[in-house]
């Protein structure tokens, strides 16, 4: 939990240093470090509390306590839910009391957003994936995932290399048109959709 | 043995492993009895204790514990069970007296009173981080933390394995006393025939995921006996049911599950010297019953 909220913490404080230092015009880095920010949430805190559950064989010490699994699981869910909502919340907070055009802010209220989802979405996943294999095993397929990963950027320039500008047109526009009050309702569902799976896993 | 309710019931209970079966077919336990699980490494003890824990989900067969299924019902019959494991895990970088305050949040009976006296007579500092703590130390703690609730019954999976004689010694008092003064039901598993000798009320000899044996101690150490006889001296039918049958330069042995059975038709060659009667222990019980006839 405590990584959890020195994450938190540190995103929150980071943000308003940068926001006050850089000032507007610098608002576009400010914004896309935010939301990578955001994103690390899942392999920061979720993966270093499940490094050190893994090291001191956490949950065979909560297996012989009156606990379910389910309660187990709902506690870890439930603290990364709160903790993006936290942060997203400041981070929206912050930037809406920044000069953005009204057409700049809906592109801003989006990537945050998004990276809100993407990082239930990863915690999500990482939790099927660390209950399912292990953590050992996982983190070793995530470490690969990303070396893969590593090559995104080479494929997307080598197929995207004479649309570029098209391509990063098309996502801001869609970001820029995101009908939030119908996504979130699904990423929350979705989110849950994914804890009832962690907790048969689990049980 | 009385008769009073079992607290414990296993119904033909089955996991299948690979190159691995638990298959029992019948285990009880009245309350306030202690109950010892013997058999070799691999014989299915931990199975039988992590399936009454939830810790590990049988195949079929019927478990009733307290008159709930543990699979059904875990947390309430953790919350009336004390467990302690054959390796205890703590979080490392933690005191003490956060991990009882961690344990204690989770049962509806903690008594901290006397989790703090259990420290206090096991000398366990509350300061000190519980990766600090010696192996002996860990198994003091842990079972501070088991009995600091009330739990109607104690599980304990080979609780004294690579502890110092001393320690093993006081460990085994404590839970005979808790079983004598408070009633409480004790499961104990061990491989180490000596510690079940000393505390158990029951046994239970498992083998290749089997239970062999069931009854009572004091039963099972009267009714198996070795004998020591003179070639030609016992009838036959005797000597055929022996175990572990030996010849030797001076006589034969074997040892026999029927001794009070049989104890008559023995009377005349003990009297005359050709028959001798040999108190066995569980160990030896133990071979005779893994090595069969």
């Amino acid at each position: 939990m405590g990584y959890f909220i020195g994450y938190c913490c540190l995103i929150l404080i980071l943000t308003a240093i940068l926001r006050v230092t850089l000032g507007n015009d610098h608002a576009v880095p400010l914004v896309l470090i935010s939301g990578i920010l955001i994103i690390l949430m899942v392999f920061g805190p979720v993966f270093f509390n499940e490094q050190y559950e893994e090291k001191h064989k956490g949950y065979d010490f909560l297996d012989i306590l009156p606990v379910n699994a389910s309660e187990i699981v709902l506690a870890k869910f439930g603290l990364i839910l709160i903790t993006v909502v936290i942060t997203v919340g400041y981070l929206l907070l912050l930037f809406s009391v920044s000069k953005v055009a009204p057409n700049d802010w809906n592109l801003v209220r989006s990537y945050i957003l998004m990276s809100g989802a993407g990082c239930l979405f990863f915690a999500a996943l990482s939790y099927i994936g660390i209950f399912s294999l292990g953590y050992t095993k996982f983190a070793m397929i995530v470490m690969s995932f990303f070396v893969l990963l590593g090559f995104v950027p080479i494929l997307i320039m080598k197929f995207y290399r004479d649309n570029m500008d098209a391509l990063i047109e098309n996502i801001l526009a869609f970001l820029r048109h995101v009908n939030w009050l119908a996504v979130i309702p699904l990423v929350l569902t979705g989110y849950l959709g994914l804890m009832f799976i962690a907790i048969k896993i689990k049980e | 043995m009385d008769e009073t309710e079992n607290i414990l019931e296993f119904k033909n209970v089955q996991k299948k492993y690979k190159g691995f079966a638990l298959d029992v077919m019948s285990l009880n336990l009245p309350q306030g009895y202690i109950l010892g699980l013997i058999g070799p490494n691999g014989a299915g003890k931990t199975t039988t204790i992590k399936i009454l824990m939830n810790m590990v989900k049988r195949d079929r067969g019927e478990v009733r514990l307290f008159g709930l299924d543990p699979q059904r019902n875990p947390k309430q019959i953790k919350n009336r069970v004390g467990y302690l494991g054959e390796e205890q895990h703590f979080y490392g970088n933690k005191t003490v007296a956060w991990t009882g305050n961690f344990v204690s949040t989770f049962y509806d009976n903690w008594d901290t009173n006397m989790f703090q006296s259990l420290l206090t007579s096991f000398q366990i500092s509350r300061t000190k981080k519980t990766r600090e703590l010696s192996k002996g130390m860990k198994v003091r703690f842990s079972l501070a933390l088991a009995l600091s609730h009330h739990p109607e019954l104690l599980i304990l999976d080979e609780p004294t394995a690579g502890l110092d004689p001393v320690i093993r010694r006081e460990v085994l008092e404590l839970l005979r006393k808790k079983s004598k003064n408070e009633g409480k039901s004790v499961i104990i598993s061990s491989h180490i025939t000596d510690d079940i000798m000393r505390t158990a009320d029951l046994v239970t000899f498992l083998i290749e995921g089997k239970i062999v044996l069931t009854s009572e101690k004091d039963e099972l150490l009267s009714n198996w006996k070795k004998i020591h006889y003179k070639k030609g001296i016992l009838d036959t039918a005797i000597v055929k049911s022996l175990k572990r049958h030996k010849d030797h330069a001076f006589g034969s042995s074997g040892v026999t599950d029927r001794y009070l059975e049989i104890k008559d038709s023995l009377v005349q060659g003990i009297t005359e010297g050709v028959v001798k009667i040999e108190n066995v222990n569980l160990d030896d019980i133990l071979i005779s019953l893994v090595k069969g006839a």
